[in-house]
């Protein structure tokens, strides 16, 4: 079941309508909701729901031994044990192929090709996003942070909650499971945001995306060598748009639908292509898996604490994983290596760099002061706009990598795009504009979304009823048809 | 500032205000048998009723749908027709089509039936199209100087080669 379609919108009416009405017996409304987050869930595959059930109860029984083990070296060991569970079932279903094949081409090329074993395993839908999940809930409980549950209610819904459960947003152990201890309240604002985000969302999955999937990066993508360099460059910008859109665009209806059913989620991105640095990107990108990876994987590695080298190792370390969780493919391998070295290269300038001239302390100095500051205004102001500029290409550098079949397909998009020599054939003004407007749409007030949310804060079911109902009409009428797959379903 | 001008400002420089001693309050006369009114008491805004909001989200679900099924009952058709696959889902195909029919005969489909013909005219303008939208709407003239630009091919879909030519020139 996607987000997008009738019938999502027929399931989440009846289960919003119950989940309400179980306001009062607590654990009445946690097993609906686990029991209609499984049966979404089995609208992929039921026959992943036992790995989802075996899944959360690996990670509660970890956590109610992690309860009573008094010892040190007990508690590490049983950590050590939970985490190395997750992990084998994710490289089971998600590597167990990628390392065979990548086994077999090493043992062909030095002499010694062999028959090995063909499993053909079908990669379980959203299997990523809750082994993370899992992990977060067992470290946070050995760090403290929050008790081990004693109900496996309370773990089974905060792994299989239908909002997140196949794509994200990652949502930590210690902001969702405490929710689930206090009375659920629906108040206007969480009523006037969820309706804006799934509305922002479904435009932003349905038209943008779509769109620009179907008639632009497609294309493209499939045969780069067809196609001169400024159609590669826009199909490049295209996809930019695409991915930030697609997944932006679920994120935000994960956290609409999360927030009409009482529970809050924090925000996933927060306009990413504004950023002036790599690491401003990673903090307003994927913000959910950037900080679990922050502490999760980078910090417990040592972090930025233990020396120049070893930070830029750590960093280093974490993004080829990080790039390695969102697929069993060497392209995303490189797509992690390309953004540790660049955030490695970022912080070495970084280390080189002289402090930015104070303006206010120049504009002190009379009238050549003044004239001083508004030029150090200036050469700030384009050096900025420069730093976005620069991210941006970086961050699309990578993208040809992440977006490419095979690594010899990325190289081939990067000979194009030098050759500028032939005809431009997908630059409509159409596709122009949309890329266009969604990348401006990036530099706009970043409250914006919270003020638009606040004027219908006291509004009535009939003025929300007809937001929600025309909103989805004109982004259904004007989206293209057929219903494309979110790309970090894949993931 | 600096401590002294600060110091000499605040003591120096400002006149002594001699205030007024504060007029001592009238004692209200005791009156018998009756007690003094209970102070009004701020209480704090309710908390949002949460059932009240329910409601009205549930209200605004349900006109949506509403909204949905009215205008776009085209889409309703094609859900109903995956679920005619089996047997039970059949007569649900059947009152689809009904509705479908009589919200096309009332006229309700043709919201979206413009709306989208208004994004298929956007996706298939050219840039010769943008360039006399730009120019404030073509001539005449222009339009088939443009539109034989076209056929020779100087103008493509794409980026416009001739464009500019094509509009200075006058009937």
């Amino acid at each position: 079941m996607l987000f997008p379609p009738l019938s999502f919108g027929i399931f989440f009416l009846g289960v919003f309508a119950a989940a309400w009405e179980l306001r009062q017996w607590p654990e009445a409304r946690k097993a609906f909701l686990v029991g209609v987050s499984y049966i979404f869930y089995a609208c992929w595959d039921w026959r992943f729901t036992v790995l989802l059930a075996a899944s959360s109860l690996i990670n509660y029984t970890a956590g109610r031994l992690l309860a009573v083990t008094e010892s040190d070296r007990g508690r590490r060991q049983l950590v050590a044990i939970a985490i190395a569970l997750n992990l084998g079932i994710l490289a089971f279903f998600k590597y167990f192929g990628f390392f065979m094949e990548s086994l077999s081409d090493l043992l062909t090329q030095v002499g010694l090709q062999r028959d090995l074993p063909f499993l053909e395993i079908l990669l379980p839908i959203g299997i990523s996003f809750f082994t993370f999940h899992g992990i977060s809930y067992v470290v946070d409980v050995y760090r403290g942070k929050i008790p081990a549950e004693e109900s496996p209610l309370d773990v089974l819904l905060y792994i299989s909650f239908f909002p997140q459960l196949v794509a994200g947003p990652i949502i930590r152990a210690s902001d969702f499971l405490p929710q689930l201890k206090t009375e659920p309240k629906l108040d206007r604002a969480m009523v006037a945001n969820g309706i804006v985000l799934i509305l922002l969302g479904l435009f932003k999955k349905m038209v943008i995306a779509n769109y620009l999937a179907n008639e632009l990066v497609d294309g493209v993508f499939f045969d780069p060598s067809a196609f001169s360099g400024p159609d590669l460059l826009l199909a490049l910008y295209g996809y930019a748009v695409q991915i930030y859109c697609d997944f932006s665009g679920y994120s935000d209806i994960a956290i609409g639908v999360a927030g009409l059913l009482g529970y809050h989620f924090k925000p996933n991105f927060m306009q990413p292509y504004r950023a002036a640095s790599l690491r401003e990107f990673w903090q307003r990108w994927h913000i959910s898996l950037s900080s679990w990876l922050r502490d999760y994987l980078y910090k417990p590695l040592g972090g930025s604490h233990h020396g120049t080298a070893q930070t830029h190792r750590n960093l280093l370390i974490t993004m080829l994983l990080g790039g390695l969780w969102h697929g069993a493919a060497f392209t995303f391998i490189v797509w992690g290596a390309i953004h540790g070295t660049a955030l490695v290269i970022e912080r070495m300038i970084l280390a080189f760099k002289p402090a930015p001239v104070q303006i206010v302390q120049l504009a002190g100095y009379g009238p050549v002061g003044r004239v001083l500051a508004f030029g150090a205004m200036g050469g700030q102001a384009f050096g900025k706009a420069l730093s976005v500029f620069v991210t941006f290409n970086i961050v699309c550098l990578a993208w040809i990598f992440f977006r490419s079949e095979s690594i010899s397909y990325a190289l081939v998009y990067l000979r194009g795009l030098t050759d500028w020599s032939g005809p431009v054939e997908r630059a409509t003004p159409f596709l122009v504009a949309l890329i266009f407007v969604s990348l401006a749409a990036h530099f706009v007030s970043e409250g914006l979304v919270e003020r638009i949310s606040a004027k219908l804060h006291d509004a009535g079911a009939l003025t929300l009823g007809a937001v929600l109902g025309f909103g989805i009409l004109f982004i259904w009428a004007m989206a293209p048809g057929g219903v494309a797959p979110f790309i970090y379903f894949q993931f | 500032m600096s401590f002294a001008l600060e110091y000499r400002k605040k003591h120096l420089t400002a006149p002594k205000k001699c205030e007024a001693p504060a007029p001592k309050a009238k004692a209200k006369p005791k009156r018998r048998g009756r007690k003094a009114p209970p102070k009004q008491v701020v209480v704090a805004a309710p908390p949002e009723d949460t059932r009240a909001n329910r409601a009205t989200v549930l209200g605004a679900l349900l006109l949506a749908a509403a909204i949905l099924a009215v205008f776009n009952s085209e889409g309703l058709r094609l859900v109903a027709g995956d679920l005619a696959e089996e047997e039970v889902g059949r007569p649900v195909l059947v009152v689809s089509e009904a509705w479908d029919d009589a919200m096309d005969s009332v006229g309700a489909k043709a919201l979206m039936a413009s709306v989208r013909g208004l994004v298929e005219e956007a996706r298939e303008a050219s840039w010769a199209d943008v360039v006399v939208l730009a120019g404030g709407g073509a001539r005449q003239g222009d339009r088939r100087i443009i539109a034989a630009d076209v056929a020779r091919g100087d103008i493509t879909g794409s980026l416009p080669r001739r464009a500019k030519h094509a509009i200075e020139i006058k009937d």
